[in-house]
């Protein structure tokens, strides 16, 4: 006797948790392109000669869907905001600007990557959090 | 009869959305007689001329960016623009109550028209920040709200 079967089995837990890592590299990537902008607006002269806020400007990865672009300089907020009696020279709204009409295209590649799920591939891990990406 | 000082004309470019940006937060402010109550004539497009006294506002504007169609046609020009007000730390004015008039003024401010009739803004706060500061030896107190102003042609949609 020779007996036909198709075996159901949900995959809800392996693509669940492909979704947790797809969002943890986009934040990655949108937060890394974002630096990488902010750092491209600090041309030289007036507070960028030193090169100190270039330096200090990372992404630091804060939980799975939560990063951070921050510049490590004490006077970072001043120069971004200005004060009333200083002109701004702002370098982080700017690069978000510059980003955001990517974001779609960045959350689309990191989801493609679930594809992998249904073909039952591993795959890469996505940024820790807590991770700090300079780059 | 105590004349009150009337803040100078902004004299921006009115034909540019920069412009119009400029001259709407500019006029929404100082024309305020609670905001004229407040800081007199200090309200300043970019920084204040050195030694003014306190409190005063100034704005800057941080971003800009158009919308538009594959056929390039401009839908609205979005601004960020950082309100700043600023006293001495101490000073009997309050900032908070000062910071608080301007948001009343610009926040939820929609479908204004310009009196050429071309443009409508709307406008809405995002966030505000304080920061400590020092003029000319004193300490100072900012608050800073960043408002987003859309300038769009009056009647599109």
């Amino acid at each position: 006797m020779a007996t036909a079967s198709v075996v159901v089995r949900s995959r809800f837990k392996e693509v669940a948790s492909a979704l947790v890592t797809a969002q943890t590299r986009a934040c990655a990537e949108a937060g890394r392109r974002i630096a990488a902008e902010a750092r491209a607006h600090m041309v030289p002269g007036y507070f960028y000669e030193s090169g100190a806020s270039k330096e200090q400007t990372r992404y630091h990865q804060a939980s799975r869907a939560e990063g951070e672009v921050r510049i490590g300089t004490p006077y970072a907020a001043y120069v971004e905001l200005g004060t009333v009696h200083m002109a701004a020279r702002p370098v982080l709204r700017p690069a978000v600007a510059a980003v955001w009409p990517e974001l779609p295209r960045i959350a689309r590649a990191a989801c493609s990557a679930m594809e992998g799920v249904r073909l039952g591939q591993t795959l890469p891990p996505a940024p820790a959090p807590g991770e700090d990406a300079g780059v | 009869m105590i004349a009150v000082p009337v803040a100078v004309p902004y004299q921006g470019d009115p034909f540019t959305a920069v412009g119009l940006a400029e001259r709407w937060l500019f006029q929404t402010l100082s024309s305020d007689g609670v905001m004229i109550g407040l800081v007199g004539n200090r309200i300043f497009a970019g920084v204040a001329p050195e030694g003014t006294a306190y409190p005063l506002v100034t704005f800057q504007g941080a971003t800009g960016q158009d919308l538009t169609t594959p056929g390039y046609h401009r839908v609205f020009t979005t601004f960020e623009y950082d309100v700043h007000c600023a006293d001495r730390v101490g000073s009997i004015v309050g900032l908070d109550r000062i910071a608080a008039r301007i948001d009343t003024l610009l926040h939820g401010q929609g479908a204004y028209q310009f009196p050429s009739g071309a443009y409508e803004v709307s406008c809405r706060r995002l966030r505000i920040v304080p920061l400590a500061g020092q003029g000319a030896g004193v300490a100072t107190r900012e608050l800073i709200q960043s408002f987003e102003l859309i300038i769009q042609e009056a009647g599109d949609v």
